[in-house]
């Protein structure tokens, strides 16, 4: 009696969708490499030898390797390394909170675009303006507009991402649509809100967490980008875009101040294409199927 | 047949319209043209015809999944073509559909139970009350309860369809249209979904809309036919007569083909459960 129409368990340890993301080695490299900055980042107190702002004035620009500061020093004196690990906490939000905010507020906009004819119409011109702009300007087009600061560099981004989301969104609510077992649904008098949030939305947001897991590098790089043009994160903030910004004027006393956040933004933003990729393989049922189960 | 029809149209005919002045040329595509069927309650009515007949179209209409664009649809004495809103949604809880493809007529995010579930929940009943409506349906429907927590995807297509069935029943509706229920089965599953229509009915005292592309099913489940061809019914009548003594040309060139394409072995089953003989369903 009980055991009918109980809940779905969670099922990740025995999920093929966990199985195939760590037998595929590229993605495993990934994941690691996140794990590792995650790590740094939530823990940066216990990690870093030095705080972010503390600076040795007598040992500026001094080589990596100098004793004490395994990465250097950067032109005020500050310790590289110690910078890179407070830095990898807004660098991961600036990434990471724009995409988890742009998907959550592109789903209601995309699968309502989906099912309304008209009004989707119209949703989708407005989003095709957007599209008309390349990313990297459109961002930092509304990052002027907004004035520079970590929010307002975070609004710009969920604006630059909306139309991409929108549009998967609204292309998997379509294609879940047209499914016969929508047309049961409504036939047994769901009503439009619970078909579209309680039935549809699970099938709906893994097409969004995909994609928002395959674009969490491009948004990182652009919001680096956005605070090494003075509109994000501001000095004396410790972030990695503005780490290579700052080492900009010393670039041919000391390359390392701007070569090792380079550097690391690199990995990390290879790291993010690595695992959304791996994301993305792992599930789509034919490479699944490939795996067997 | 005396009974009062439960389902009945007059002149019903449904033209797709696409395209207009946004997108494209407007293109206008008549699906369905002055249908007029009467199915008695408790009965069977057997609708055949090629694919893109309308028969598909002609079936939704009755349940008022796609808005007729000419006649009328009378449901139970009442005439349901132009009701709307809440009238629709109680009324509808009396029509149901099962559909060709089981898996795909699923919701495969959620467990079978769930999907059985569903339909009560709209309108209030949950909690226990719903599991043991659910459990109930499962064993009507010749499934094991304890499938409840699967999911679509891992059963089989037979067992998919049953529980199609049992989310059809859910409601307690008086009509189904079952709009091709076994086509996209294993032959030797058809027969099995088929009787188990055929029981449900008997116990239940359904209605049935049963359409297929298949002439050979009909005489097993329907007591009348109409045969449909480019939107319009071409030909009606009792099944056997239909069956032995085609008039229209188009009948006899579908009963050709089911004669010619299809070799036996669901059509013995069949035909041992038409003498009576039981074939063992599941
Ligand atoms: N939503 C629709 N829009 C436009 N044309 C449609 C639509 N649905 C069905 N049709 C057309 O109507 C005709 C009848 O389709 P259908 O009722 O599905 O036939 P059947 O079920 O007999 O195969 C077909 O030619 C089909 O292309
Ligand atoms: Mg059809």
């Amino acid at each position: 009696m009980t055991a009918v129409a109980t809940p779905p368990r969670r099922r990740w340890l025995r999920s093929p969708t966990l199985r195939v993301l760590l037998s595929d080695r590229a993605c495993a490299t990934g994941l690691f490499l996140l794990a590792v900055i995650c790590f740094a980042a939530i823990f940066a107190p216990w990690l870093a030898p030095f705080g972010p702002d503390e600076a040795t004035p007598m040992f500026r620009l001094m080589p990596p390797g100098t004793e004490g500061h395994l990465l250097g020093l950067d032109h005020q004196g500050r310790d590289i390394l110690s910078r890179l690990i407070w830095g990898a906490r807004l660098t991961l939000a600036a990434g990471i909170i724009p995409v988890a905010v742009g998907a959550a507020i592109s789903i209601p906009i995309g699968m309502i675009a989906a099912w309304y004819d008209s009004l989707g119409a119209a949703i989708l011109r407005v989003m095709d303006v957007l599209f008309a702009f390349p990313m990297a300007l459109l961002a930092i087009m509304v990052a002027a507009f907004l004035g520079p600061g970590v929010e307002n560099m975070m609004i710009s981004l969920v604006i630059v991402l909306l139309p991409y989301n929108v549009r998967v969104v609204y292309q998997a609510t379509v294609e879940q649509k047209s499914m016969p077992y929508v047309e049961a649904l409504r036939a047994a008098g769901t009503s439009t809100p619970a078909i579209l949030f309680a039935e549809l939305l699970p099938n709906v947001a893994s097409a969004a967490i995909v994609y928002s897991t395959t674009i969490v590098g491009s948004i990182v790089i652009t919001a680096a980008g956005l605070s090494f043009l003075g509109l994000g994160v501001q000095p004396p903030g410790a972030e990695w875009g503005i780490m290579v910004a700052e080492g900009r004027t010393v670039v041919f006393v000391a390359p390392h101040v701007s070569a090792i956040p380079g550097l690391f933004l690199t990995l990390l933003v290879v790291a993010c294409s690595l695992v959304g990729d791996g994301i993305r393989d792992a599930l789509d049922p034919r490479v699944r199927a490939s795996m067997g189960s | 047949m005396t009974a009062a029809p439960l389902v009945e149209t007059r002149g019903l005919g449904k033209t797709f319209t696409s395209g207009g002045w946004w997108g494209g040329a407007r293109e206008e595509k008549v699906a369905v043209e002055g249908v007029d069927i009467a199915i008695p309650a408790g009965g069977t009515l057997g609708c055949v015809g090629e694919s893109g007949s309308g028969k598909s179209t002609l079936g939704r209409m009755l349940i008022r999944l796609i808005e007729p664009t000419a006649g009328s649809i009378h449901f139970d004495g009442r005439d349901i073509t132009a009701i709307g809103g809440e009238d629709l949604r109680a009324t509808r809880r009396h029509m149901q559909m099962v559909f060709q493809d089981p898996l795909l007529s699923l919701n495969p995010r959620r467990t079978i139970g769930a999907n059985i579930a569903r339909p009560l929940a709209n309108f209030g009943i949950r909690g226990q009350e719903s599991r043991d409506r659910v459990e109930r349906l499962m064993r009507l429907c010749g499934l094991d309860p304890s499938q409840a927590t699967r999911y679509p995807n891992e059963i089989s297509g037979g067992q998919c369809q049953r529980v199609a069935i049992a989310r059809a029943l859910a409601l307690e509706p008086k009509f189904l249209f079952l709009d091709e229920p076994v086509s996209a089965l294993d032959v030797s599953v058809q027969a099995q979904i088929l009787n188990l229509l055929l029981d449900i009915q008997a116990e239940l005292g359904l209605t049935y809309l049963f359409v297929t592309h298949d002439l050979k099913l009909i005489e097993f489940m329907a007591d009348e036919v109409v045969v449909m061809r480019h939107g319009r019914v071409v030909e009606r009548g009792t099944a056997e007569a239909v069956w032995n003594d085609p008039q229209h040309p188009y009948t006899r060139n579908l009963l050709d083909g089911v004669l010619r394409l299809d070799a036996p072995p669901d059509w013995d089953a069949l035909t041992r459960r038409l003498e009576g003989v039981d074939t063992g369903a599941a």
